[in-house]
């Protein structure tokens, strides 16, 4: 358990000030904001109307839940899933790639513990400050909608709009242990990772612009669609089969390719 | 059973070669050195007894056990110091050495003092503040520190001042004396012959001789450059085993193996303006390979 202790204590101060961040922006925009701008509905609302529908989809507006406290969560979830989406992926590319990065390779693979060990502890210690990050999230947004709702709130469609950040989270940190264990080096991990998870953003609001079925399968943003949640209460099953795929598969392939590569002289 | 093994150990790199058919059978208590230039295969080797590459073909074995398949068994019993070494960002000296101890399943608490005060460490400090030498020292405790029973040293004196070289062989000897079998690369070969008792030579990924060190001393080149006042006849001197001679004018030099005293005895004869004889380096012996299979 020597490289996962090592992992956990190493990450607590950024985990913690993830949370801190995280909660921050939910406790102020769904739970404290939420009241001044229900106060206003008559005021925002035809503003809203009166913008192309176009951008308002391309800024994740859904009109027909907005004005509701959940609906306006759901709104808020967007940038909260693409906050989850920057702790996932630098996450799994700082732990897993740490040594590709420091050019440590040498250090941690010929202490006396294998290939696969290293590998599992290092997930096993992203996902406890993964999982810290979302049961205080979660627990934010519970006391900020309970406390700040003006309306009976359906606390399914809570439940699964946080557990859509919690996969946001995983499937991030996977596609970032992914990269760290194909690449011959690792020279940024926030220039890496901003940069993947931006770009997929980017393909999030062009897939609410151009309305391409397509294109929400290469966005994983699309994945947990809200509006659906809303209508349906349940997610959609092509779209948590695409996760899962896309999560188990390269957290599968990281794990093959650190046991199995070669490490080169640094 | 020689403590590590290598049979027709090969390594290609996609097409180019790392090392080709190096068989090696190092035995326990042995200092053994491995020489050999730039880019002839040590580091190789060296990685391939670590399991940090995959071999293309043949085999290692240390403790007569595969490196690949029991890797995680070996290295509870194996130190090893890179050419280079590197660390976590912001950790102090004891928490990354600490944290390597903690790997196995002993105290070394004892032994990463004594080890830093021999090496005149301070523990307390920050990693990253320390001079490369310093950070040299870290990887030697690192390496140590859980008195391994196999040490493999790649290229390990760089950044080290002769005062630390010499601690460090000490320290070595010592580990050597209480029973640790030493693996050491280097393309130095005075540092070499201090410390070892056989040595491979290694070129072009091949091994093209083992040998102990007295063996080779007794064989060993020297570098030999005179200035007469008058130019001279070389072949009317009487010298033989001479190499690489290049006379210009009253300025000659060359390679010559053979009794020392034999060369002293014909230098004396000449009318000298200067002298100087030294032991030649490892590229010029390396030449001599080279112009053997010629």
């Amino acid at each position: 358990m020597t490289v996962l202790f090592f992992e956990l204590k190493q990450g607590l101060r950024s985990t913690f000030w993830w949370c801190v961040g995280l909660g921050a922006v939910t406790f102020l925009f769904a739970g404290a904001m939420y009241p001044v701008y229900y106060d206003q509905v008559n005021v925002i609302k035809p503003m809203f109307e009166a913008i192309p529908e176009v951008v308002l989809r391309s800024l994740g507006v859904n009109l027909d839940i907005l004005f509701t406290s959940l609906g306006f969560f759901s709104f808020v979830m967007m940038y909260l899933h693409l906050i989850a989406g920057m702790q996932g992926i630098l996450l799994g590319l700082g732990v897993i790639g740490k040594e590709l990065r420091l050019k440590m390779m040498d250090f941690i693979l010929t202490r006396p513990m294998s290939r696969s060990q290293v590998f599992i502890q290092k997930a096993l210690a992203i996902w406890v400050h993964l999982t810290i990050t979302w049961i205080i999230f979660t627990l934010i947004a519970w006391l900020s909608i309970a406390g700040f709702s003006k309306e009976p709130i359906d606390w399914l469609i809570f439940a699964n709009l946080s557990v859509s950040l919690y996969a946001i989270q995983l499937l991030f940190m996977a596609l970032g242990a992914l990269i760290a264990t194909v690449l011959r080096k690792l020279k940024s991990v926030i220039g890496v990772g901003l940069s993947v998870v931006f770009a997929l953003f980017i393909m999030n609001l062009m897939q609410s612009i151009f309305e391409e079925e397509w294109l929400r399968y290469l966005s994983p943003f699309q994945w947990f669609e809200r509006g659906y949640l809303f209508v349906h209460n349940a997610f959609e099953l092509p779209m948590i089969a695409m996760w899962l795929m896309v999560t188990v598969g390269s957290l599968i392939t990281a794990y093959v390719v650190y046991v199995k590569k070669d490490v080169h002289a640094v | 059973m020689s403590i590590i093994e290598t049979k027709q150990l090969t390594k290609y790199y996609g097409k180019s070669r790392g090392i080709i058919g190096v068989d090696l059978a190092i035995e326990e208590g042995e200092i053994f050195g491995f020489i050999g230039p730039n880019g002839a295969g040590k580091s190789t080797t060296i990685r391939l007894l670590l399991s940090l590459i995959h071999p293309t073909s043949g085999s290692a074995t240390i403790f007569g056990k595969d490196v690949t398949v029991y890797a995680k068994e070996i290295h509870q019993e194996i130190g090893y110091l890179p050419s280079e070494v590197f660390y976590y960002d912001n950790m102090k000296v004891k928490d990354l050495l600490n944290y390597s101890a903690s790997f196995y399943k002993k105290d070394c608490s004892q032994r990463i003092k004594d080890l830093a005060k021999r090496l005149d460490l301070d523990l307390n400090r920050k990693i990253d503040d320390l001079s490369y030498g310093n950070k040299k020292k870290v990887g030697i405790i690192q390496g140590l520190l859980h008195s391994p029973k196999v040490i493999l040293l790649d290229e390990p004196t760089g950044g080290l001042d002769p005062l630390m070289q010499n601690i460090f062989f000490d320290i070595l000897a010592e580990e050597n004396k209480r029973g640790a079998t030493v693996l050491f690369s280097s393309h130095i070969l005075s540092e070499v012959q201090k410390l070892c008792h056989r040595v491979a030579i290694i070129k072009d990924g091949k091994i093209v001789r083992v040998d102990t060190v007295q063996a080779m001393k007794e064989e060993a080149y020297l570098k030999v450059s005179f200035e007469t006042k008058a130019p001279v006849d070389l072949s009317k001197i009487g010298f033989d085993h001479l190499t690489q001679v290049v006379q210009n004018g009253t300025e000659v030099s060359f390679l010559y193996k053979g009794d020392l005293n034999v060369l002293m005895g014909a230098l004396a004869k000449l009318d000298l303006v200067r002298v100087n004889v030294q032991e030649a380096d490892l590229e010029e012996i390396f030449l001599h390979y080279y112009q053997k299979e010629a």
